[in-house]
């Protein structure tokens, strides 16, 4: 009786936690008869139409969105990486800011990303950023740099001391510490910093509807302006909806111990 | 080592720092006491005049203070304890525990605009399943109701925010209670505590200094909600689920009053993220492990 019990809560939610997505993706594959059907159909005729429909739409260009997103995604990627890596090795090895920074980081962690919003679109106009995937790269590397910040620093302190003391005894400069000792040891935390900036900024969304009109919009933005324009083609919002979330869970999926370890480590502190 | 070589290593961080925070901050500031609009982007001198209408005006900041304030109160109350739930209801072994955990997980790394659309797809009338099953079950007692209407649209958005983050709270509550000491457990049960006595005395003290910052952090995070509210109500029914988020959007996006959006988002961070700052500095200072 207990062990019915714990199967029931563990099946119930398993339900509701993917309830979203199931139903998503029933609507995706269902023809738009099937779609307003009432009551709801859980077996039927599986089509692509939908998804045919979206890639090859006029006036949609799914596949800029997709390749923005993209783009902008592995740019912030690499921004934080580099900002991540020598500053957060300052900080663990000298103490560079006097053990205050992380502290910084997490209270930036509480910005509201709001607020800069309307600097950024005014700055960037004057600049020449708006509407650049560049520009959004960077306002993305700064919304996850608190957490990439605090989880590349827990892998840091992870590495041992002693290592790092017999080569600068042997002479060794600090380039080449970093280049040929520090970078291949950290390695696991350059994975786990690389794939949640990756994910989290290809799901970020207010800076990049503030920031982008035409040129460089992603897909996040890109799905809201499908919903907008095309208010009642539901199976095509289903499926751009379903092809937006492949990559970012993919990844989650593919690399999860190292994402699941670095979250745990760097965000709380 | 040089000296300076760990400066320099820092240098790009500093430089990065100060230009989109530090600059881009000082410049929302300058903002908050000019009329800078649309159709005229010229800044002119008005004084503390932005502040006032941010404070009075139809288009003002309190009203979306409030409503997110109840909604980020509401999420915390609701996924906090869900999470721990879900963490004891793990914290044993069973067959096909890391599938479940990884599907468990999955919604921290959807898309929360993506997951609003979902969640229109849920209530809408007419298609959607979740408005469908809620009113067959009503259908019995003569009732019938739209999930988006003024009564029920904070619910609707309040069960999707928590799909969305109680996962969030889980993997942390989930990681701490592994770490808690068998033998602690096992003593407990040995001198003859019920399973409540250990949850009370032994687990959820434990489990308290993690609970806090989750909480904190939580609660800000949902004050900020911007994403999920936006694409499922777009702010209405009227104006009853705008956010300070989402009111500051219109202000400075819709209506092109960046003067008034900038005060208005300053007077929010200032009412409710300083002090949030402070309590989470008190709360990881006390229980700094």
């Amino acid at each position: 009786m207990k062990k019915f019990l714990f199967w029931f809560v563990l099946i119930l939610t398993f339900i509701i936690f993917t309830f979203p997505v199931l139903n998503t993706m029933l609507i995706a594959f269902k023809t738009d008869a099937d779609i307003f059907s009432v009551p709801p159909k859980i077996i039927f005729n599986p089509t692509l139409s939908h998804f045919e429909e979206v890639l090859t739409k006029g006036g949609y260009s799914f596949d800029k969105y997709f390749i923005n997103s993209f783009a902008i995604s592995t740019i912030s990627t690499f921004i934080l990486l580099g900002l991540t890596f020598f500053s957060t090795y300052a900080v663990a090895r000298y103490r560079v800011g006097g053990g205050n920074l992380p502290g910084l980081m997490l209270s930036l962690r509480f910005l509201p990303p709001i607020l800069l919003c309307i600097p950024f679109y005014m700055l960037f106009t004057v600049i020449g950023l708006l509407d650049t995937v560049l520009g959004i790269a960077i306002t993305h590397s700064l919304i996850n740099l608190p957490i990439a910040f605090l989880v590349m620093l827990s892998f840091v302190e992870e590495i041992p001391r002693s290592i790092e003391e017999a080569a600068i005894l042997d002479g060794c400069s600090t380039g080449h510490l970093l280049r040929s000792i520090v970078f291949p040891l950290l390695k696991p935390g350059l994975i786990a910093v690389g794939f949640i900036s990756f994910i989290f900024s290809w799901n970020e969304y207010l800076m990049a509807l503030v920031l982008s009109s035409t040129g460089a919009v992603p897909i996040t933005v890109g799905a809201g302006l499908f919903v907008q324009s095309f208010q009642v083609q539901y199976g095509e919002i289903a499926a751009v909806v379903i092809l937006a979330l492949i990559p970012p869970l993919l990844l989650a999926i593919l690399f999860r111990k190292q994402i699941v370890k670095g979250l745990t480590m760097g965000a709380i502190r | 080592m040089r000296l300076q070589t760990k400066y320099i290593l820092a240098l790009p961080l500093l430089i990065f720092l100060i230009s989109l925070i530090v600059f881009p901050m000082a410049y929302l500031w300058f903002l908050s006491f000019n009329n800078v609009t649309f159709v005229d982007l010229s800044p002119s001198f008005v004084g503390l005049n932005n502040f006032y209408s941010a404070l009075t005006s139809i288009r003002g900041i309190l009203g979306p203070i409030f409503f997110s304030f109840k909604y980020a109160l509401i999420s915390v109350i609701i996924q906090v304890p869900l999470a721990i739930g879900f963490a004891l209801l793990f914290n044993r072994k069973f067959r096909g525990k890391n599938f479940f955990i990884i599907i468990i997980l999955l919604p921290i790394f959807t898309s929360r605009v993506l997951l609003g659309i979902m969640g229109k797809l849920m209530f809408q009338e007419g298609i959607g399943t979740a408005a469908f099953f809620v009113n067959s079950v009503l259908k019995p007692f003569g009732l019938s109701v739209s999930l988006l209407s003024p009564e029920f649209a904070l619910w609707s958005l309040i069960i999707l925010d928590s799909i969305l983050w109680t996962p969030f709270i889980f993997l942390f509550v989930y990681v701490a209670l592994q770490s808690l000491p068998k033998e602690y457990i096992e003593a407990a049960a040995i001198d003859g505590a019920s399973k409540f006595g250990t949850f009370k005395n032994i687990i959820l003290p434990y489990l308290t200094p993690i609970l806090a910052i989750m909480g904190i952090i939580r609660f800000a995070d949902a004050f900020k909600t911007f994403d999920i509210i936006y694409a499922v109500t777009g702010g209405g029914p009227g104006t009853l689920t705008t956010t300070y988020s989402i009111r500051i959007y219109e202000n400075a996006f819709v209506a092109g009053d960046y003067g008034l959006a900038a005060a208005a988002s300053l007077l929010g961070f200032f009412i409710l993220f300083v002090p949030l700052m402070l309590v989470l500095k008190y709360t990881r200072r006390k229980w700094r492990r």
